[in-house]
């Protein structure tokens, strides 16, 4: 019969309020924990998403929905740039490599993206089954796409066009898929790749004439450009020389992200305040328990006393309810946390948006206790610190 | 057992509620403390408890001046040493019988030993409601329980105050006896503060406490 023991007791024996200390505490652990868990698992997927691309170049507009389009493909591009533009750009000095993106139709919800195989070099693809394309109407899947729509080697498809199910389908252009990619934590995962060729003839649909060709050849566009740069210094000059010297636009990843995540970080805190209060809230309720715990107790307390126990053991008896209910509040506070973001994380598949592990639980996420045992500790310490000072013998006394 | 020489206590300084220049108890004896309401019977009680520390004198208890401990050891060896019985026979309500026993143990920093809680549940014949919360248990059962309690420890002194008082006839002789009896089977000095008359023919020595001084002076 240890004094955690008895404490324990102690809140057992009123269920109601145990109940309502320990759920107040796991909210309060449970909203912080949540933005921090989504908040890391968005963050690091964007910048997953993002490496290696050190400039994102398109139509004019805006660059924040340049960059979600070009690199997040979570937006529809702002529009198209000539095909002339991807030459131009690749031979500057400054510019290590250009991967050129054609983004126009889609499947089942998920991007087609007519590009070069460097786009799958980027995010460090591997191919799970098949080989990359070479030649048109051929398609590789990232492997969620696969897993979505089951398909694989040797399956056909067409795509249809914008992004929205259901939209005109483009019937008589038959895709082929010639591999399959394994996940790789990235966008490259949610869309489907296939040669810029094969976009442009879905389009351009099967000319024979020559001449007409040529035409509309020398017309053909790509929607995005992503750009590594061959040395830093480009930083300074490329995004000016674009914006200016070009009716192309050009946005860094770095610098939008960053914009982007100070106005969600609004958000953030607004909730992690709102955790906060709730938190404090908790504090009192647990307190105002306590401190009813000392009037009703007073005479077990006094009783403890007489059984030998010193006025340490009478503090530390109060100081273990409160800290048993942290513990509580706190383990089930994480577990909201996870639960709460493997909702958003459901939802957010269900919008072919940014994947979210919700069960990655790391070691620190135990700093989320911190709260809750300086919320248990604060509301505490006056009880116990009075429970140890109270005079024993008057309280015998008045009850006898 | 008891020694308690030229004590005064009074609350903060103020006016003495306790006067008392000598008073021995030999071990294994038994002694009532007797006088009228608010003559200091409880005060002396919690003196010789170490709950109160007297404002001069000395209280000495299986040779230990009490006075001399420090607070926390005061505590251990109250715990270790002093069994107290109270006027409600109060249990701890969120614990079992048999919990009770064993946080004695516990709070007085000995070994929990269930054989030991057992034995002695057993001699006071509540053995059978070891696993019961006291607001499962009868009066009587729980007055054995808190006996039960108050001697698991070993200790040589028992200290009842007003054990009886708001007992019928019947249940007063009962409680008595199980006091005395215990007390005698294990060897242990039993004082009782009771202004009980039915409890004289039981015990046969007294100390009587005089009216309180202040009282006296008026």
């Amino acid at each position: 019969m240890t004094l955690l023991q008895l404490a324990w007791s102690y809140l057992r024996a009123r269920p109601l309020g145990t109940l309502l200390n320990v759920v107040l505490l796991a909210l309060g652990v449970g909203t912080i924990g949540f933005v921090l868990i989504v908040d890391k698992q968005v963050g690091s997927s964007l910048i997953r998403d993002a490496q290696g691309i050190d400039l994102v170049v398109g139509a004019k507009g805006s660059p924040i929905q340049l960059m979600l389009s070009g690199i997040f493909h979570l937006d529809v591009p702002t529009g198209n740039i000539p095909l002339g533009s991807v030459q131009q750009l690749a031979k500057d000095p400054l510019v290590k490599r250009v991967i050129p993106l054609c983004i126009a139709d889609s499947f089942r919800g998920f991007w087609i993206i007519g590009t070069s195989p460097d786009y799958i070099d980027l995010y460090h693809g591997q191919f799970a089954a098949g080989r990359a394309w070479d030649n048109r109407m051929q398609a590789v899947l990232g492997s969620t796409v696969a897993s979505h729509t089951k398909l694989g080697l040797g399956d056909r498809f067409v795509g249809s066009h914008g992004l929205a199910e259901g939209g005109p389908v483009h019937g008589d252009s038959v895709y082929t898929i010639v591999g399959v990619l394994k996940p790789t934590g990235t966008v490259l995962d949610r869309l489907v790749l296939v040669n810029p060729e094969s976009v442009w003839f879905v389009h351009e649909g099967n000319i024979t004439d020559p001449e007409e060709r040529a035409v509309i050849e020398a017309e053909r566009q790509v929607t995005i450009l992503l750009v590594q740069y061959a040395t830093p210094l480009a930083a300074v000059t490329l995004p000016r020389k674009i914006n200016s010297e070009t009716n192309m636009q050009a946005a860094s990843p770095a610098y939008e992200t960053a914009r982007l995540f100070r106005m969600i970080g609004v958000g953030a805190d607004v909730i992690r305040a709102f955790g906060g209060v709730v938190l404090a809230t908790a504090a009192l309720s647990l307190f105002i328990a306590l401190y009813h715990a000392l009037n009703e107790r007073a005479y077990d307390i006094a009783v403890l006393r007489t059984l030998g126990a010193r006025r340490s053991s009478i503090a530390v008896m109060l100081l273990l309810e409160a800290l048993i209910l942290a513990v509580l509040g706190g383990l089930f506070g994480l577990l909201l946390a996870h639960g709460l973001a493997a909702i958003l994380a459901w939802w957010m598949v269900q919008q072919e948006s940014i994947p979210i592990n919700a069960w990655a639980v790391s070691t620190k996420e135990l700093w989320l206790l911190v709260p809750s045992f300086v919320a248990a500790l604060l509301a505490a310490l006056l009880p116990s610190w009075r429970a140890a000072q109270a005079n024993i013998s008057a309280t015998l006394a008045r009850r006898a | 057992m008891i020694r308690v020489e030229q004590v005064r206590f009074g609350y903060n300084g103020g006016a003495d509620v306790l006067r008392l220049d000598e008073f021995a108890l030999e071990p294994e004896s038994d002694v009532l403390v007797v006088g009228p309401s608010g003559c200091g019977k409880t005060t002396l009680l919690h003196l010789i408890a170490g709950l109160l520390l007297p404002s001069s004198g000395k209280v000495v208890v299986d040779g230990q001046d009490l006075s001399e401990l420090p607070a926390p050891e005061r505590d251990r060896f109250r715990g270790r040493h002093i069994g107290i019985v109270l006027q409600q026979f109060h249990l701890l309500p969120t614990l079992t019988a048999l919990q009770n026993l064993l946080v004695a143990q516990s709070v007085a920093g000995l070994p929990v030993d269930r054989s030991t809680a057992h034995t002695m549940l057993r001699a006071l014949g509540v053995e059978d409601r070891l696993n019961a919360y006291p607001h499962q248990l009868s009066v009587g059962q729980q007055q054995r329980v808190a006996i039960a309690r108050a001697l698991v420890n070993r200790p040589k002194l028992l200290l009842a105050d007003e054990p009886t008082s708001n007992l019928d006839d019947e249940a007063c002789e009962a409680v008595a006896d199980l006091l005395l009896s215990s007390t005698r089977q294990h060897a242990v000095s039993l004082v009782i503060a009771t202004h009980d008359m039915r409890l004289k023919a039981k015990i046969p020595r007294q100390l009587a406490l005089p009216r309180r001084p202040a009282q006296s002076m008026r």
